[in-house]
């Protein structure tokens, strides 16, 4: 008859190939179970029973332990989540005599012991139970179908509300385990980057530690490095849309600090990236936090002009993390207090170049009992400084909040600073209400009303190609009680073209000529602000020459107070910029006034002067110092 | 990566466009510029319109976002009514949009934009205005519009 067993172990075999059976008895053989629970297990790892530490203390923690232990050992219990525990080995050995006579034996053991050896020998009794109730029949599939749905919740520790309690030798080996296990699983899965779409093995993956959204290294690395080499710090984030909010919807509504949707610089070491792209990404955070810190004192030295050490914005050692640093504000400030000196608090210490100065005077440390004066700005600016901040007033606007300086690339004018999140208005610089930012430009009373898309191709003869600005074309409210027109008067703007002109035209009655009025004011380049009610109809204006012309005008230089305020229309006179020998005129007209239709006659003839040159883009001949020239266009005053 | 990535959500748009949008090259040598045909969602006053717009991906594409413009004329709060037909919606703000999004979402923003317009973050007032104070007068406004030029 044929062995029972051998036709056993052969089917065995069959279903478990890793099964290694032994050189010298083929009855006998081991296998390795993992433990790979469907939920995830609590394990403490409390301090061995006898107080030895066998494992060297990893931090300061479990350097104490040992100490504390005694006294309040709940206290300093380390408590993971692990997903995979060291296998369970099983030794099957099937005996002369198997299956009638004599059960199955079999030996289960853990490495390390993570499960205690009365828990095991429980589970091998269990393997005898089976085979009685089979009826002393084959049992060695069965049992080890057991072991393994008894693993699946890690022989009930995986239940909620358990714990499964190991000892603190082992630690190290389990933790690493999980950590190995975990990863291989993920090198073996094949993920869908959201970045460039391919199916990529985990291996050349990467899964975000806060998030556990996976991206491809290739794609994180390109985007990253390339933030951070931009300077756009805001969007080292995870990459998936909404990431962030629905992290915070998930924590009840609760906002997530900006540092911690932001990536740690560990984390990106480990995507991996360059150790200088890391270093620059840590540099440049703390640059930042120290710029949107009113208070923060540079260094007064010409060539280093460093920070000055401050203990909330610790200057990063190496690559850590400076997000943490908020938490010790509070405690600097009742130190602070209680051992307030005066004149302590004006020593400052550079961070990087260490001279230690007055933050009053800006001078060497003078010691605290010296009475010294603030220093005064000395206006001393080199070359290229001059430079930039000439660069700087004419093609950026400030943050309303934080004053840091915002050049547009392209787009609408609603913008948000890239360092305190203010809502602003490129125009004005206005502070824009987060909730509806767009009001600014829908308001009448707004000087930005229905200004939204200008500069849409940016600002700066550096950035964008098509100077947008004034090209959309202006509506006219159609109140004829409040007549405010826009004229956008291309004049300024090269490539502009010549279809703004047409907008002088009155709304509703396109066959009339342009009905320019006396009350004008010249607001920037941009914009002819023309009031008051309508004249009686004026003699019709040529028409404009025909656009090529118009698109040759050599470029104007460019006002930078373009984007200011504009003061309130003033009344009853002229107020054009650049004509310094006209306005005296105008003044002189006003002061002298007498017969009010009769100026109103002479102001509406210059201005359809101007506007008329406007439109052949000769009123910069106003400007002209020639005498003669200039006579030719004098209001006459009677 | 960007040439790829675009070719790719491409031949998705092509084969597998989302509901009541189609998508063709403007240009067949040049897969940056897409033009896309979208009806007026059924419940809004823009059905029976077929709206053009001009989607615009950028060389750094899809670390930038594209940009999206109707070319089509449309009476609504969110897009400006000119040539221009500009929209502020927050998937395309630099500072929101992630590498991750994908056209197809930006499509069906803008669709949903149409069915649900935010007067209160509009960029044309009147329109807005209408919105929310007379809104038969506005669904009458933008039904005779999008006759007028949707066709």
């Amino acid at each position: 008859m044929e062995d029972e067993r051998g036709v056993e172990m052969e089917c065995i075999a069959a279903i478990f190939p890793e099964i290694v059976f032994d050189s010298d008895n083929p009855f006998s053989a081991t296998i390795e179970l993992p433990v790979h629970p469907t939920s995830s297990v609590k394990v403490n790892f409390p301090a061995s029973a006898d107080g030895l530490l066998l494992t060297p203390p990893l931090s300061v923690t479990s350097g104490q332990e040992g100490d504390q232990s005694i006294t309040e050992p709940a206290n300093n219990v380390e408590s993971h989540n692990l997903s995979y525990l060291p296998s369970l080995e099983l030794r099957i050995t099937l005996p002369e005599g198997y299956p009638e006579e004599k059960p199955a034996q079999f030996q289960l053991s853990t490495n390390p012991a993570w499960l205690s050896r009365s828990y095991l020998d429980e589970l091998q009794e269990h393997g005898n139970h089976m085979w009685e109730e089979a009826g002393r029949s084959l049992v060695v599939y069965g049992y080890m179908d057991y072991l393994q749905q008894a693993a699946e919740n890690a022989f009930g520790f995986a239940e909620k509300g358990r714990t499964l309690e190991i000892p603190q030798d082992f630690k190290i080996s389990l933790l690493d385990y999980d950590i190995k296990e975990t990863q291989a699983a993920f090198e073996k899965e094949t993920f869908d980057c959201g970045i460039c779409l391919d199916p990529k093995k985990g291996t050349v993956c990467h899964r975000m530690i806060d998030c556990g959204h996976v991206f491809c290294v290739q794609c994180l690395q390109e985007f990253y490095n390339n933030a951070i080499t931009e300077g756009d710090l805001a969007t080292v984030r995870c990459l998936a849309p909404d990431c962030a909010k629905k992290r915070a919807e998930a924590r009840g509504g609760k906002k997530v600090r900006k540092s911690k949707i932001q990536l740690s610089p560990s984390e990106l070491l480990q995507i991996p990236l360059e150790h200088e792209i890391v270093a620059r990404y840590v540099k440049l955070k703390h640059k930042a936090e120290l710029e949107s810190d009113k208070n923060t004192i540079y260094c007064p030295r010409k060539w280093c002009q460093g920070a000055a050490r401050s203990k909330k914005h610790r200057k990063p050692d190496g690559l850590e993390d400076t997000a943490e640093s908020e938490d010790d504000s509070d405690n600097e400030e009742s130190g602070k207090l209680e051992q307030f000196v005066a004149g302590r608090d004006l020593l400052s210490v550079c961070e990087d170049c260490s001279y230690a100065f007055c933050s009053r005077c800006y001078q060497g440390w003078h010691g605290e009992f010296f009475s010294c004066a603030p220093k005064t700005n000395t206006g001393e600016l080199t070359e290229e400084d001059k430079a930039s901040l000439e660069y700087m007033k004419l093609h950026t606007t400030p943050c309303p909040t934080c004053a840091a300086p915002a050049q547009k690339t392209h787009g609408c004018n609603h913008m948000i600073c890239f360092k305190c999140h203010s809502h602003f208005c490129y125009l004005c610089s206005a502070w824009l209400s987060p909730s509806n930012p767009y009001k600014h430009y829908n308001e009448e009373k707004t000087s930005c009303y229905m200004r939204l898309w200008e500069l849409e191709g940016g600002d700066g003869d550096d950035v964008g190609i098509g100077y947008a600005g004034g090209v959309r074309p202006v509506e006219i409210p159609p109140d004829p009680q409040e007549r405010e027109i826009e004229v956008a008067v291309a004049a300024d703007i090269v490539n502009n073209e010549l279809r703004d002109i047409p907008e002088i035209v009155e709304p509703g009655d396109e066959d009339e000529p342009p009905e320019p009025r006396p009350e004008i004011q010249r607001e920037g380049p941009l914009v002819l602000r023309i009031n008051q009610p309508l004249p009686p109809p004026a003699p019709a204006v040529p028409d404009p020459p025909p656009a090529a012309n118009v698109r040759n005008r050599p470029q104007r230089q460019q006002q930078p107070n373009r984007r200011v305020n504009n003061p309130a229309p003033v009344r009853g006179g002229l107020n054009r910029r650049r004509e310094p020998h006209q306005r005296q005129q105008i003044r002189d007209a006003q002061a002298q006034a007498q017969g009010a239709a009769e100026q109103e006659e002479a102001n509406q003839r210059w201005v359809r002067m101007f506007v008329q040159m406007a439109m052949n883009d000769e009123e910069d001949q106003l400007d002209s110092d020639d005498e003669d020239d200039a006579a030719a266009w004098e209001i006459p005053v009677r | 990566m960007t040439q790829k990535r675009i070719s790719k959500e491409l031949q998705e748009c092509l084969t597998t466009p989302p509901a009541g949008i189609k998508v063709n090259l403007v240009d067949e040598g040049n897969i940056h510029n897409w033009n896309i045909v979208m009806d007026g969602p059924a419940d809004s006053p823009y059905v029976g319109g077929k709206f053009q717009l001009l989607l615009v991906l950028p060389t750094e594409y899809p670390f930038k976002p594209p940009k999206i413009n109707f070319k089509t004329r449309i009476y609504h709060p969110n897009v400006t009514f000119d040539e221009h037909g500009s929209m502020c919606i927050g998937i395309l703000k630099s500072d929101s949009w992630k590498p991750s999004s994908r056209i197809p979402n930006v499509l069906t923003a803008i669709q949903q934009l149409l069915l649900e317009p935010v007067p209160d973050d509009a960029v044309e007032q009147g329109a807005a205005q209408k919105f929310k104070e007379d809104r038969k007068a506005f669904d009458k406004e933008a039904r005779d519009m999008t006759k007028k030029y949707a066709k």
